[in-house]
């Protein structure tokens, strides 16, 4: 068979080689693309000469030239012609929309692809794999995400499509990850690929979604903080970043039916992270925010990470587990169901994972914070499907300030609770205005009456990132809030160590959901307090509970104390979860496709915990235990408040009672038994006895006793007195002090002064007396001397380069006739650089009183945690707009 | 893709080696070598022949031709020829020879090349893959690539003369056949290598002797 001809007139010209026969522009001058065309000089009716194609409708440019060595082309937006074999086509219904062309003869620059996307919706002359095309149209860089820097370079609104003729075959570029740099896949966009290793399914977050596979080379991508060989974490991010690629289902459609790569065509079909991959060949392109690679052929795949039916064996006699329920809220169209159809597909999913943990204690996280609504909906689930009375519910209230908590079930056949859960009541567990505080739980086990205290946790999320790019809990590598975690952490060990004090059972494990990975430093806070983090003990490449952006890592754990982990027998995660497809979930929306099904497969996104216990036998009676901060000084005419109450009851005991005798004569006040404060305001100055007494119905008595020092009432009430109302601490020195009088009266403000406690100090770095007499309504503001712009500033101003010289972390007080009237900052603590809540902050902040505030007020003693947006409103760095009024 | 092309002559060389049966030297080498084709065409009935001069002398121990290790399917006749047009060797590459890089080898009885002769190896396509426009060509260093011709053909691995039907560039040709050569061994190697043989001669006697005394 002959080889269609050329005139031999074109035969000689160097275009001829690469554009085929049909003679026009070649559209390049490099010498490398020269050098490759003279190669080909070889006459019309030679070996591989390509056909013949119609004279171009635009200037005939190779495609090479199109792409350039760039990421983006300079010829966009230009009309052009190129031509080239047929690679891939994506033309049919719901695929792509287009094919792949690729010019045949590579142009030897490496910066430049051969490949490029032909965009022909509809288009009236379809074209096949192998064919030899010559396409016009207009050079575009398509953006389909939102970050994308690699914009997909293609040929669109297209004026003619020539088939010339059958090509020649094509041959896959070989692909190996990691790639050396990204570059070197921008240097193939467009092109045939394939990958001859194997792969591994790293992330199938949107397969049901997208139909996307993330593949990832030498087994699954770990976090950088959670990684089982490597510790640098620069150096592991970018090496994550080297060895994946996606694999699309070549269509750019949401939601496919069927969703592709699923290993059964029903509802028993899954792609587990951990699966393997060979085969993979198909055009590498860029879209939406990724590298991927459009298939030619099927990739095979492997199952190589099954599911297993049940959680490894973990020995011992007693197990205990940790599990987050992915919001389990009956109060529909919340953070959890939309649908009663929806909360009954997720309470299923929920029964039959419990059910397969089969724990004796477990720890729940994103339960819906109702008192027991939710809880107890799913514990009567789980009953129905295991026996009545299977499990109980520890009921601890409302926790905290958050939509969701933390809860603990058990098995009462097989322990027993001893006293009352526990809340702690410090405010280091509160982050960003919001409080999800742990809740513990001592046990005993039936069988030798062994006890520990089960402490739950979920400490605060690493997304929702702070407004401020100043904040201490922007993202350092370990996720946003990683330094609230840090004080959650700390917070966690002092009250555990609290618990242990009071009752003398040093047995703890802590469970949950601690957002921090396994090498970051919340975890090794807790480790740092002498706790084990459990993980630890399972081989390094299994150490994972959560796939998060293709990267696996342990956000749970199970962290034992000194005492316990002797006693603990073994621990696993079942990964049921993490693995597996979020299109496997209970929800209905994207579902076109849906395989649900009553599985503990994907019943929630984290992967729980179980922990095996032999624990060592116990006394059959513990004492009653009884904890609180008892106080010393107080104020006549003001609470007084016992606060960290903690009552158990010997174990045993059917009830008790608990009673605070004021020593002032009043009567005992009674308290409920899970009380954890009690306040009295007394009525005048004195020293006054405290006791606090627990009584329970084995007769155990134990009392707390202590002794009160009550100073008189101050004379003036909120909103009859002066106060700091607006505060600017901006750029450079424009930094003031609003003061307000909220009487109807003018004040005479020889009486007050303003004091200046600088980074810390506990002693004033600065005093400033006040004179003059201060209106009715009226403001006077106290500002820098170098203040950019005092005309902005109204009402009645005085410069004051001393005392208006703070800048975020210092102290003001007000005070009057010697007396600290209102403060902004706690006197005596350096905060570091700030006092922050929210958006709000002394540094680079105006602060604004609320306008419900009518006085002064002083923020709690270190440390306790000052709340600066509680009564100021927050503006940004050098708003003045506001000074001189009210 | 492998960028390096001395890493595929290195790699074919320990493979031809053991391949071609050259005991006598461990240092079989492909002449010619380059990346991975990036694509290949099966369009026409073609002989292939491939110019070279010898810049040593080296010894022939095999001829080949190029195979795509996924299309590739037929057998080919391959030749070696003097520039005079005397045929020098033959043979057929079959799906069943080694691969060795991009070619399937079919050992020959050793052919001596003369240094600074020139040479010719051709090669029927039989209607199967061939590729052109090499990238990162390079040659044996004791060899210079000086062209290539082809002719159409009809299946048949046409003679030396007339194939010149039309010269092609001086640069990456048309792959098609290819050879692998060794040096020719040094007299100094001649007599160790003797001096082997007379060695394993003398031992395959004791042996023997060994063997009668125990039978």
């Amino acid at each position: 068979m002959r080889l269609p001809h050329c005139s031999s007139a074109v035969l000689l010209a160097l275009s001829a080689l690469v554009a085929g026969c049909g003679g026009g522009d070649a559209g390049t001058s490099s010498p490398a693309n020269q050098l490759s065309a003279a190669a080909m000089l070889v006459g019309g009716a030679g070996p591989g000469a390509m056909p013949a194609c119609p004279a171009p409708a635009h200037a005939l440019k190779t495609v090479n030239a199109v792409q350039g060595p760039g990421k983006l082309s300079a010829l966009a937006g230009q009309l052009v012609s190129v031509r080239g074999v047929v690679t891939g086509d994506f033309q049919a219904a719901n695929r792509l929309n287009g094919f792949f062309l690729q010019q045949p003869v590579p142009d030897q620059d490496g910066a430049t692809s051969e490949g490029i996307f032909v965009y022909a919706p509809a288009s009236a002359t379809p074209v096949t794999v192998g064919q030899y095309v010559q396409v016009s149209g207009t050079v575009e860089e398509f953006n389909s995400g939102n970050t994308d820097p690699e914009r997909a370079t293609q040929i669109s609104q297209l004026t003619r499509v020539d088939i010339c003729g059958s090509g020649p075959v094509i041959k896959a570029r070989k692909l190996a990850l990691p790639v050396a740099s990204l570059a070197e896949l921008e240097a193939l966009e467009g092109m045939l690929v394939e990958i001859t290793q194997p792969l591994t399914v790293t992330d199938t977050y949107t397969l049901g979604r997208y139909g996307e596979l993330r593949l990832s080379a030498n087994g699954r991508l770990y976090q950088q903080n959670n990684h089982p060989t490597l510790t640098d974490r620069a150096a592991i991010s970018d090496l994550n970043a080297r060895s994946q690629i996606l694999l699309d289902d070549g269509a750019a459609i949401s939601n496919p039916t069927p969703i592709p790569y699923l290993s059964a065509s029903d509802s028993s079909g899954t792609r587990r992270v951990g699966d393997t991959v060979t085969s993979v060949r198909g055009v590498l392109t860029w879209g939406f925010d990724a590298w991927r690679i459009e298939p030619t052929q099927a990739a095979t795949f492997t199952p190589a990470n099954p599911r297993t039916v049940a959680p490894a064996a973990v020995g011992g006699s007693l197990r205990a587990g940790s599990l987050n329920v992915l919001n389990y809220f009956t109060t529909l169209n919340q953070r959890g169901a939309n649908s009663s159809a929806e909360l009954a597909r997720q309470r299923d999913k929920l029964v039959t994972t419990i059910a397969g943990l089969d724990a004796d204690v477990l720890g729940l996280m994103e339960i819906e914070n109702t008192a027991t609504v939710s809880l107890a909906d799913l514990v009567a689930a789980v009953n129905a499907k295991m026996g009545a009375n299977t499990y109980a519910l520890v009921n601890s209230g409302t926790p905290g300030t958050d939509a969701i908590k933390v809860a603990v079930i058990y098995k009462p056949a097989r322990v027993s609770v001893v006293g009352q859960p526990q809340v702690p009541t410090d405010p280091d567990f509160a982050v960003d205005g919001g409080l999800r505080p742990p809740v513990a739980q001592r046990f005993a086990a039936r069988a030798n009456n062994g006890s520990f205290w089960f402490v739950v946790n979920h400490l605060k999320s690493k997304g929702s990132c702070p407004a401020s790019a100043s904040s201490v809990d922007r993202d350092d590598g370990q996720g946003c809030w990683n330094a609230s975690r840090v004080r959650q952490a700390t917070a966690l060990n002092k009250w555990v160590a609290q618990l242990v004090a009071g009752s003398g059972e040093a047995d703890v494990l802590m469970v949950g959901d601690f957002n921090a990975y396994l090498n970051e430093d919340p975890i090794r806070t807790i480790e740092a307090a002498g706790f084990e983090d459990l993980l630890k003990r399972l081989p390094a490449s299994d150490r994972y509970t959560y796939v998060f952006n293709g990267e696996s890592g342990a956000l749970d754990h199970g962290l034992a104390s000194s005492k316990l982990a002797a006693q603990v027998t073994g621990v696993t995660v079942w990964h049921i979860n993490a693995d597996e497809p979020i299109a496997l979930d209970y929800n209905t929306e994207f579902k076109t496709d849906d395989r649900y099904a009553v599985t503990p497969f994907r019943s929630s996104d984290h992967d729980p915990v179980l922990v095996g216990l032999n624990l060592n036998a116990d006394a059959t009676i513990f004492e009653p235990v009884l904890g609180a901060t008892l106080p010393v000084t107080g104020q006549a005419g003001s609470a007084t408040t016992i606060s960290d109450i903690s009552a158990m009851l010997s174990n045993g005991a059917a009830s008790g009672t608990l009673g605070v005798d004021w020593g002032d004569g009043s009567a005992v006040q009674m308290l409920a038994l899970n009380a954890t404060t009690a306040a009295k305001t007394y009525a005048s100055a004195g020293t006054y006895a405290l006791r606090l007494q627990l009584d329970d119905s084995n007769g155990k008595r134990v009392t707390l006793n202590g002794s009160v020092v009550i100073s008189a009432a101050p004379a003036p009430s909120a909103g009859s007195d002066v106060f700091f109302s607006e505060y600017v601490e901006g750029t450079s020195n424009n930094k003031a002090i609003e003061l307000y009088n909220p009487t109807t009266l003018a004040i005479d403000l020889a009486l007050y002064r303003i004091k200046l406690f600088s980074n810390g100090a506990s002693s004033a770095s600065q005093t400033f007396p006040l004179t003059g007499t201060l209106a009715a309504g009226a403001t006077l503001v106290v500002y820098h001397g170098a203040f950019g712009n005092p005309a902005a500033i109204g009402g009645t101003k005085i410069a004051s380069s001393s005392i208006a010289n703070f800048n975020g972390d210092d102290a003001l007080t007000l005070e009057k006739n010697g007396s600290v009237i209102d403060a902004i900052g706690q006197v005596g603590v350096d905060p570091g650089t700030e006092w922050t809540s929210g958006t709000a902050s002394t540094l680079n902040r105006t602060l604004r009183r609320k306008s419900a505030i009518t006085g002064g007020s002083i923020p709690p003693n270190a440390p306790a945690f000052w709340d600066v947006a509680l009564e100021w409103n927050v503006f940004p760095v050098d708003t003045f707009d506001g000074l001189g009024t009210r | 893709m492998i960028r390096n092309p001395l890493q595929h002559l290195v790699l074919a060389g320990a493979l031809l080696a053991s391949l071609t049966g050259a005991s006598h030297s461990a240092h079989a080498a492909a002449a010619f070598a380059f990346d991975d084709p990036q694509f290949v065409s099966n369009s026409g009935d073609w002989n292939f022949g491939i110019n070279f001069r010898a810049d040593q002398a080296l010894q022939v121990s095999a001829l080949g031709y190029f195979w795509d290790a996924d299309l590739s399917t037929a057998a080919h006749n391959v030749a070696l020829y003097s520039t005079d047009g005397v045929k020098l060797a033959d043979t057929t590459v079959r799906a069943s020879d080694p691969l060795s890089g991009h070619f399937r080898y079919s050992p020959i009885s050793a052919v001596t090349l003369s240094a600074g002769a020139s040479y010719r190896v051709v090669g029927a396509s039989a209607g199967d893959y061939f590729f052109f426009d090499a990238v990162n060509f390079s040659s044996h260093p004791g060899i210079t690539y000086l062209g290539n011709v082809y002719s159409e053909s009809n299946g048949a691995l046409a003679l030396f003369d007339p194939l010149p039907a039309v010269s092609n560039d001086t640069l990456n040709g048309y792959w098609g056949p290819t050879l692998s050569v060794s040096p020719v061994p040094e007299p100094s190697t001649y007599a160790l290598l003797l001096a082997g043989l007379g060695l394993m001669g003398v031992l395959r006697q004791a042996r023997r002797r060994d063997l009668t005394r125990w039978s």
